[in-house]
């Protein structure tokens, strides 16, 4: 083992198990969109509101299914950061909190959606927005990294 | 010190196996969370008709029977009366809640008249008609329809706009009328009774019914008696005579 080999950061751990909960959550949505389920469990929940509302596609594409490749990216790239070679790489660091923060910025918009305009709540998509939100939280721990390697190391 | 550091990063690096259990498990218990509900073992309320076959019955009489009316009033009651309702329909609790309690307390209660329930949700209209008609079998199981019929009906204008299926609701409005929630919960939150208002379904569109409710008094289909009592006691007083135990016409929909 080469002794240089950095330790695998905690924050992106948590992000893999948090976009890996998030892509759970996705796929239940999706598989629902595409008819696989004919009722969500949702409680009182308003997800058939939401699904059915003309804001569940977003360019032609169902919300869920952004959601699943969202997720999907974010859990190969946490993923990889976690590799020795790769933990030190500014490039996927900065992948990374990007990719969070489109998905933040992504599920605060549709909370919205579902709070001042349908004015339905589908208790799954709000999950995956605190996931979402999660993953952001976590993921601004790439900052200092990316800060501080613009000077440079003593 | 450095040196120190940069080994216990290297011990951390290598040891990934502990996360990636973590990882799998996670994995592994919503792949299992999703198959199990896919496939329905958590219960998923029906909230849409089944589809009967033509074939499935072969005569009327087996559609009627198949159909599980729900009675109220004596068997041997000279008026037999009928009734396609849907729990959704304004027009239904206007006779649910006005003209009804009066045909109970002076034609039902002292034997003179029988009538049986029928579900005719207006699927097309009425978004939660079909889990409402549901939740009504659901309530018959416990024996307690009609006290849950009559609270649906009374409090429809707080369930039927809902956004969302109303279950909380009509689980509210059963244990208010004594129903177990839990056993209501779990009937409402299954596919149970589809079927059986589907069939109720397919009987109202065999009868011609356009609309909900929809009366009929020994056999024949009435017009607009459902809106006001005073029509509707006229009708029966006719049917019956001016002698209480009058023979009844023919029966051939009960």
């Amino acid at each position: 083992m080469n002794e240089e080999t950095p330790a695998p950061p905690l924050y992106r751990m948590a992000v893999a198990v948090l976009a890996l909960v998030g892509l759970l959550i996705s796929t239940y949505l999706l598989l629902y969109k595409l008819n696989v389920m004919t009722t969500l469990l949702c409680g009182t929940g308003g997800c058939e509101t939401v699904q059915a509302s003309p804001w569940a596609d977003f360019i032609g594409v169902p919300v869920p299914a952004w959601g699943v490749a969202g997720y999907l990216l974010i859990l190969g790239l946490a993923l990889a950061g976690l590799q020795p070679r790769l933990v030190d790489n500014r490039v996927l660091a900065r992948m990374l909190l990007a990719t969070a923060t489109f998905a933040f910025a992504f599920s605060a918009y549709l909370t919205w959606v579902e709070a001042f305009l349908l004015k339905a709540w589908c208790r799954w998509c709000v999950a995956s927005a605190i996931v979402a939100t999660l993953i952001f939280i976590a993921a601004l721990f790439e900052l200092p990294a990316l800060l501080r390697s613009r000077k440079p190391e003593g | 010190m450095p040196s120190r550091n940069r080994k216990a990063a290297a011990a951390r690096g290598s040891n990934l196996k502990p996360f990636y259990w973590i990882l799998a498990g996670v994995g592994l218990l919503g792949v299992l969370g999703i198959a199990w509900v896919t496939l329905g073992g958590s219960g998923q309320a029906a909230q849409q008709p089944v589809v009967i076959s033509d074939t499935a019955f072969a005569n009327a009489q087996e559609l009627v029977k198949a159909a599980q009316g729900i009675k109220i009033g004596s068997d041997n009651a000279p008026i037999k009366m009928l009734v396609f309702s849907d729990f959704q329909c304004p027009a239904c609790a206007v006779y649910g809640t006005q003209v009804e309690p009066n045909l109970k307390k002076e034609w039902i209660e002292p034997g003179k008249v029988q009538l049986t329930y029928y579900d005719f949700p207006l699927t097309q209209m009425h978004r939660w008609a079909f889990l409402a008609a549901r939740a009504g079998r659901c309530a018959n199981e416990q024996s307690k329809f009609w006290q849950f019929h009559d609270i649906m009906l009374s409090r429809q204008r707080s369930w039927s706009f809902a956004t969302t299926a109303p279950i909380k609701d009509f689980e509210g409005y059963a244990t208010e009328v004594g129903i177990d929630a839990r056993a209501f919960r779990s009937c409402v939150n299954s596919d149970k009774y589809a079927d059986v208002v589907s069939i109720n379904q397919k009987l109202g569109n065999q009868l011609r019914i356009n609309g909900t409710p929809a009366l009929f008094m020994n056999g024949r289909l009435l017009g607009r008696e459902w809106s006001d009592y005073g029509l509707l006691k006229a009708r029966i007083e006719q049917e019956i005579g001016p002698s209480t135990p009058a023979a009844p016409a023919t029966t051939n929909t009960q």
